[in-house]
C-alpha cells in the first residue's frame, strides 16, 4: 500500500505505523540543531538557525560565558611565535627576579578554612606514598589545621587520560602533581590556573632551577611550580667493567661506545642496553652525539632533526644495535634493564634517581654505580624529568589550593621527598648538605646542570609518537637513518605549526 | 510492526456493530464522524506510545545523540575547554591522506580476513561435531563456550602471559619441548608475527559463539533429508555439501556479517596486548579512532573517523546479504 506523503493524508501515515519514523526524525533534526547551535555558539556570535531553542540558546550562552572567562587567561597569540619564545622568556624572566621578594606571606594560617583536592602520582606501595602521608600531609594539617586535602593517588599510565576525561566531565582536582611535559597541553587548553600574580610566587621562582620551571611557561605565563626534577644517568655494573679490564666509567662518547662493543660477549651478555626505542630512552644519547629535534625556539624540525649531525648521530647509536650491543627486548618484552643490569647480563644502562630505591629493594646483594652522560659533539646532555605542581582554573577553593601548593614547594617537604630521590628544583634545597651526603645525588646533581627538556609545546604527545615510530624503525633497520629522519621531520614542522 | 498496527477505525465498527451488548446507546447514531479528525489514530494509539516511550527515550539520549553529536563534532576542530573551530570537510580529508590512517584499515581488514574464515571453518567444525550423539556433549558444548564468556579483558592479560617473550608458554612449547625455533621470540612486539597472534586470540575466542549459532541452524536442518539422501546413496561428504551447506546458508550468512561486524570493531585485545605497536603494526581502525580522540584529544578528528568506519562497515555488511543471501528450499 502506498500512501503520499501530504498534509492530508497525515492520519494514514500513522496508521501505517511510521510515526515512530516520523518522530525520530523530527527530534534527530531538533539534535542536530541544538548540536548546531551549541558551537556556532561558541565558535562566534553568529546567529543561530530559527528552529534552535530557547533553552538551548541559553545553556550555550552560558558555557560560552565561562569558556571565555577560562580562556581569557591565555592570550590567542600564534602558537608558534609563543613557542618561539618560551624558553628564552623562561629564563629571562627567572633571572631577573633573583631577588626574593618579601611580600611573600609566611605559611600557616589557622583561619584559613577549605578542601583541597590532590590528584599525585607518586608510587603506590613506595617510600613516596609513605612521606605523603606521614610526613608532608600531617605537617600541613599543622599549618593550615582547617583545610582538609583529599589526596587520591593515580597511576601515572592513566593520569593524562583521567585529567582529560575530568576536563570533558568539569570534574576536576584543585592541584594536581603533572608529569612536566604535559603542563603546556593542558595551559593550552585553559584548563589551568596562571599564577604569576599569587602571593609568594615571585619567591619561588626566584630560587628555582631555570630548566625545570621552564616547563610551566607557556604563552606569557606561568601555570605551575616545580615540584621535583630529575634526569637519567649511566648506571654500571662494577663487576662487568672489572672482568673486561674497564678501571672507570666511559667519559666520552668515544670511550661509550669503545666500551659498550668490548662489555659485549655475543648472545649472552649485552654492553648498553637502553630502556627502549622511544624519546625518553633515545634523546639524551642522541643530543650528547650531536643530534638535534628542532631549532632553539621550537618551531621547525626540517634541517634539525634531519641535519647531518642529527643522522649521524642516530646512526652511531643505530649501528650498536647492529653490533650485537642491545638485545632484541629494547622493543619490550623481555627484562627490566636494571634486572639485567643487577644479573650481569647489562653491563650498562641509563635510568633515574628513582632507581636508587628500587635497586635496593629488588636487588639486595647488587650495588649500583653512577656515571654522568658521556659527553659526545653535543656535550653530556641529559633529559630533564620531573613533575610540577599545577593549580587547575575552575578550582573552588583557590586560597586553600595555593596554601597547599606553596607548602609543598616549602624547604621541609622538598628536603623529605628529596630524599626518597624525587629530587628538588629548588636551588636553596638542592644544594643543602642533607642531600648532598645522598650516595647518588651529587651524580645527578651534576647531570642537572647541563639537561635538555623534551620539546615544551602542546603538541607534545602527539611529536614524541612519530619520534618514538622513527627511532623505533631505525633500530629495528627498517629504513635507513637518513630516509627516516627526513620523513619525520615534516611531521613535526607540521605539528608544531598546529597544522597536523 | 505489533503494536504500532493498531486495528484500523473501520474493523473496529464492524466489530462494534456486531457486538449486541456494545456500548452504543440505542438510538444514537452508530457511525463515527464521516470525516475522522487527524489525530485519531494517534490518540487510539497513545497507550502503545506510552508503553514504547521509555525504551525510545533511552535509545534517543544514549544512541541517537550521541551519534547525531559525533556527527557534528566531525567538522570541528572540537576543543573541550577553548571554544571549537569550523573546519568543514577537513577531518574527512585528512583522514584520506592520513597513511596511519590507511595502515589501520589494512590491519583490520587483513585481521577480519584472517579471524572471520578461521571463526567459520573451526566453528562449524565443532558445531557438526558437538551435534553428533557423543558421551559428555554438554560438557563440550560447554568447553568450547566458555572463551566467549569470559571478559576480553581477561584474556587478553592471559594470551599477553601465553605470548611472553622469555617464560611464555608458547616459547616454552616451540623452543624447549619442540625446538622448532632457535630462540625465544618476542611474539606480541614483533611486527611481523603481532598481528598473528592477535588473530590467534580472536578465532579462539570466538569458535564458541559462532559453534552456538551453527548448531541452532544444523537442528533446523530436517534429519528426513539426510535419510532420503542415504537412501540414494549419497556418502557423508555428499550430504554434507548438497544438503547441510545449502540448508545452513542463512546461518552463514548471519554469522558471516556478525562475525565481520565484530572483526572491524576489534579494540580491547588490540589496546591492552600492543596498544597498536609495534610501529602501528596491529593498529587497527579502532584503536586509532580512539588514541586520535582520547590520547591527543583531536575529538574532531576521531569522531570524523568514526564515521568513515561506521559507513565502511554498513557498505560492508549491505555487501555481504546482498551475495551470500540466496534463499535455498528443497
Amino acid at each position: 500500500m502506498k500512501t503520499r506523503l501530504t498534509l492530508s493524508s497525515f492520519s494514514s501515515v500513522f496508521r501505517h505505523g511510521r510515526l515512530s519514523l516520523a518522530l525520530l526524525a523530527v527530534l534527530c533534526a531538533s539534535l542536530v540543531l541544538a548540536a548546531c547551535g551549541d558551537n556556532t555558539a561558541t565558535t562566534a556570535p553568529a546567529p543561530t538557525t530559527a528552529a534552535a531553542t530557547t533553552a538551548a540558546a541559553a545553556t550555550t550562552a552560558a558555557q560560552a560565558t565561562t569558556a571565555a572567562a577560562a580562556t581569557t587567561a591565555a592570550a590567542t597569540t600564534a602558537a608558534t611565535t609563543a613557542a618561539a619564545t618560551t624558553a628564552a622568556t623562561a629564563t629571562t624572566a627567572a633571572a631577573a627576579t633573583t631577588a626574593a621578594s618579601s611580600d611573600a606571606p609566611a605559611l600557616g594560617d589557622p583561619n584559613l578554612k577549605g578542601t583541597v583536592t590532590f590528584w599525585h602520582t607518586y608510587s603506590a606501595d613506595s617510600k613516596e606514598q609513605d612521606t605523603l602521608k606521614n610526613v608532608v600531609l600531617p605537617g600541613f594539617a599543622k599549618l593550615y589545621p582547617n583545610v582538609k586535602v583529599d589526596a587520591q593517588q593515580i597511576p601515572d599510565t592513566d593520569f593524562r587520560q583521567k585529567l582529560l576525561t575530568g576536563i570533558s566531565g568539569d570534574i576536576l582536582p584543585d592541584v594536581a602533581r603533572l608529569d612536566i611535559q604535559y603542563v603546556p597541553e593542558f595551559a593550552d587548553m585553559g584548563a589551568l590556573a596562571k599564577l604569576d600574580d599569587m602571593p609568594g610566587f615571585a619567591a619561588i621562582k626566584a630560587d628555582a632551577y631555570p630548566g625545570p620551571l621552564s616547563t610551566n611557561f607557556w604563552k606569557g605565563s606561568y601555570y605551575g611550580l616545580p615540584l621535583d626534577t630529575n634526569t637519567k644517568v649511566i648506571m654500571y655494573n662494577k663487576a662487568l667493567l672489572d672482568a673486561a679490564g674497564l678501571t672507570a666509567p666511559p667519559k666520552n662518547m668515544d670511550e661509550f661506545i669503545a666500551a659498550a662493543k668490548k662489555l659485549t660477549v655475543p648472545g649472552k651478555q649485552y654492553g648498553f642496553v637502553p630502556s627502549g626505542t622511544g624519546a625518553w630512552s633515545i634523546l639524551p644519547f642522541f643530543w650528547s652525539l650531536g643530534g638535534n629535534v628542532t631549532d632553539e625556539n621550537i618551531t621547525k624540525a626540517s634541517g634539525y632533526l634531519n641535519s647531518a649531525d642529527s643522522v649521524a648521530a642516530l646512526q652511531q647509536l643505530v649501528d650498536l644495535k647492529k653490533a650485537g650491543v642491545m638485545p632484541d627486548a629494547i622493543f619490550g618484552g623481555g627484562i627490566s634493564t636494571m634486572e639485567g643490569l643487577a644479573t650481569g647480563q647489562y653491563a650498562m644502562i641509563d635510568d633515574g634517581p628513582w632507581m636508587n630505591s628500587i635497586a635496593a629493594s629488588q636487588f639486595p646483594n647488587f650495588t649500583l654505580n653512577y656515571a654522568p652522560m658521556p659527553a659526545g659533539k653535543g656535550g653530556s646532555i641529559g633529559i630533564v624529568g620531573g613533575e610540577d605542581l599545577v593549580m587547575f582554573a575552575k578550582s573552588k577553593d583557590s586560597p586553600a589550593a595555593w596554601a597547599f601548593s606553596r607548602y609543598m614547594l616549602s624547604k621541609d617537604v622538598q628536603l623529605a621527598m628529596g630524599k626518597i630521590g624525587q629530587l628538588p628544583a629548588i636551588k636553596s634545597v638542592a644544594t643543602s648538605p642533607e642531600l648532598a651526603s645522598l650516595p647518588y645525588y651529587s651524580t645527578f646533581l651534576t647531570q642537572l646542570q647541563s639537561t635538555k627538556a623534551r620539546l615544551p609545546h602542546p603538541a607534545w604527545t602527539k611529536i614524541e609518537t612519530v619520534l618514538n615510530d622513527t627511532f623505533e624503525a631505525a633500530f629495528r633497520g627498517d629504513k635507513d637513518v637518513k630516509t627516516l629522519l627526513d620523513a619525520a621531520a615534516p611531521k613535526v614542522d607540521a605539528l608544531l605549526a598546529g597544522t597536523k | 510492526m505489533g503494536l504500532n498496527t493498531a486495528p484500523s477505525p473501520v474493523s473496529k465498527e464492524i466489530a462494534r456493530k456486531s457486538r449486541p451488548d456494545g456500548p452504543a446507546e440505542p438510538g444514537q447514531p452508530l457511525a463515527e464522524p464521516a470525516k475522522e479528525a487527524w489525530w485519531y489514530p494517534f490518540k487510539k494509539a497513545l497507550p502503545v506510545y506510552l508503553f514504547i516511550l521509555p525504551g525510545v527515550i533511552l535509545f534517543l539520549v544514549w544512541t541517537v545523540y550521541p551519534l547525531v553529536n559525533m556527527f557534528v563534532m566531525s567538522f570541528f576542530q572540537w576543543n573541550l575547554v577553548k571554544p571549537s573551530i569550523f573546519l568543514g570537510f577537513d577531518n574527512y580529508a585528512r583522514a584520506f591522506g592520513d597513511e596511519i590512517f590507511w595502515q589501520a584499515l589494512r590491519n583490520t581488514i587483513f585481521y577480519a580476513v584472517i579471524s572471520v574464515p578461521g571463526q567459520l571453518i573451526l566453528g562449524l567444525a565443532v558445531a557438526l561435531l558437538v551435534n553428533q550423539k557423543l558421551p559428555f556433549r554438554a560438557f563440550f558444548r560447554t568447553m568450547f563456550y566458555l572463551p566467549v564468556v569470559s571478559s576480553w579483558l581477561v584474556v587478553s592479560l592471559i594470551f599477553m602471559y601465553l605470548y611472553n617473550s622469555q617464560a611464555g608458554l608458547l616459547n616454552y612449547l616451540l623452543k624447549d619441548i619442540l625446538h622448532i625455533i632457535p630462540s625465544y621470540q618476542a611474539w606480541l612486539q614483533n611486527p611481523v608475527t603481532a598481528l598473528f597472534a592477535i588473530c590467534a586470540l580472536g578465532i579462539w575466542k570466538g569458535v564458541g559463539w559462532t559453534m552456538v549459532i551453527f548448531l541452532a541452524g544444523l537442528q533446523s536442518v530436517p534429519p528426513t533429508l539426510y535419510e532420503s539422501a542415504a537412501m540414494d546413496g549419497a556418502n557423508t561428504w555428499r550430504r554434507f555439501w548438497h544438503i547441510t551447506l545449502p540448508l545452513i546458508r542463512p546461518t552463514i550468512v548471519f554469522a558471516t556479517v556478525m562475525l565481520s561486524i565484530g572483526a572491524f570493531n576489534v579494540f580491547i585485545q588490540v589496546y591492552v596486548m600492543t596498544g597498536g605497536g609495534p610501529q602501528h603494526s596491529t593498529e587497527t581502525l579502532m584503536t586509532y579512532m580512539y588514541s586520535e580522540a582520547f590520547k591527543f584529544l583531536d575529538l574532531g578528528y576521531g569522531a570524523a573517523l568514526s564515521w568513515i568506519f561506521a559507513i565502511g562497515i554498513f557498505i560492508i555488511s549491505i555487501l555481504e546479504i546482498r551475495f551470500l543471501r540466496r534463499p535455498v528450499e528443497y
